[in-house]
């Protein structure tokens, strides 16, 4: 059944009609959530809230996009807001520590726990990994779901709301950035 | 065609691994997992709850409104009869009647 006809079913109160969009959608969020994310619970985490918030919103949903790409957005934004909220209480704790008599034990970042690194190729990955968390994130997110998640850059376009042109400069420029930037660390570190 | 430095080859293979981060599925109880957290009642009427708290925002104003000329109303009202407790305890010091007091502005 299309995805219109389903949304149909949910907004009529099916919730196994959801449900089929769960199944549908499911791999393809948690991919999202966790090529942004490197953690597997976090994306876990985050898939759940996006499928929470696309059944709250549902009755927001004029499909004047598709809705893999409504899905793919959310999927996109709240990953992105974890990063940013993650970011923004290390902020706090650094300066917090600076006032702190006792000094504690910084923590560690998250695991580095992508199940689609394969074992001989955990270290590379990693560093990869750790290289496309300093792009800009609207680099981060076009090379993600262009590289990892397949995506057109037409879907892309529509996902991040900008135009194709757009979306190749972005892939483009966060392809150089890495390139150059892992250049200069295995002449650094090798 | 220039062959590459031993670590622009390094960085080469590093990027490559981005090809492969694709194609991780979600967990097997994944579906069960978001079913189990809607909500009972069927999806949420975010539009009506909205109207609903128009609705209210708009009564409460209404509320303010009225409260606020019943107060400027009653003020005047005190006004009016302070100035005629005035005019009384004139008539009765200068031995006037109250009415040639009103009517002399």
């Amino acid at each position: 059944m299309e995805d219109n006809g389903i949304v149909q079913e949910v907004l009529a109160g099916s919730q196994s009609a959801f449900r089929t969009i769960v199944e549908r959608y499911q791999d393809r969020v948690y991919g999202t959530c966790l090529n942004i994310l490197h953690d597997r619970e976090d994306a876990e985490d985050v898939a759940q809230e996006v499928f929470m918030e696309v059944y709250g919103s549902l009755r927001s949903f004029r499909g004047e996009a598709k809705l893999s790409t409504w899905i793919y957005r959310i999927a996109v934004t709240k990953s992105l807001d974890l990063i940013r909220r993650r970011k923004r209480k290390k902020r706090f704790a650094q300066v917090q520590s600076l006032f702190a008599d006792h000094t504690e034990e910084p923590a560690e970042d998250a695991t580095r726990a992508h199940p689609g690194i394969r074992l001989e190729e955990k270290e590379r990955g990693e560093i990869l990994l750790r290289h496309i968390d300093r792009l800009p994130e609207n680099q981060r997110a076009a090379l993600l779901l262009f590289s990892a998640d397949g995506l057109s850059y037409q879907e892309i376009s529509e996902v991040l709301s900008t135009t194709v042109p757009a979306v190749e400069s972005l892939i483009f420029r966060a392809r150089s950035t890495l390139k150059k930037r892992l250049y200069r660390f295995y002449r650094e570190h090798c | 065609m220039a062959s590459l430095t031993p670590h622009e080859e390094e960085a080469s293979r590093t990027l490559d691994v981005l090809g492969r981060l694709g194609g991780v599925g979600a967990p097997e109880d994944f579906a069960d997992a978001v079913m189990r957290r809607l909500p009972p009642g069927g999806i949420p009427d975010r539009g009506g709850a909205a109207r609903g708290a128009a609705l209210v925002i708009i009564a409460l104003a209404v509320l303010a409104v009225l409260n606020a000329l019943t107060i400027v109303g009653a003020s005047s009202r005190n006004v009016a009869s302070a100035g005629d407790a005035a005019v009384d305890s004139l008539a009765v010091e200068y031995d006037l009647a109250p009415r040639s007091l009103r009517t002399w502005e």
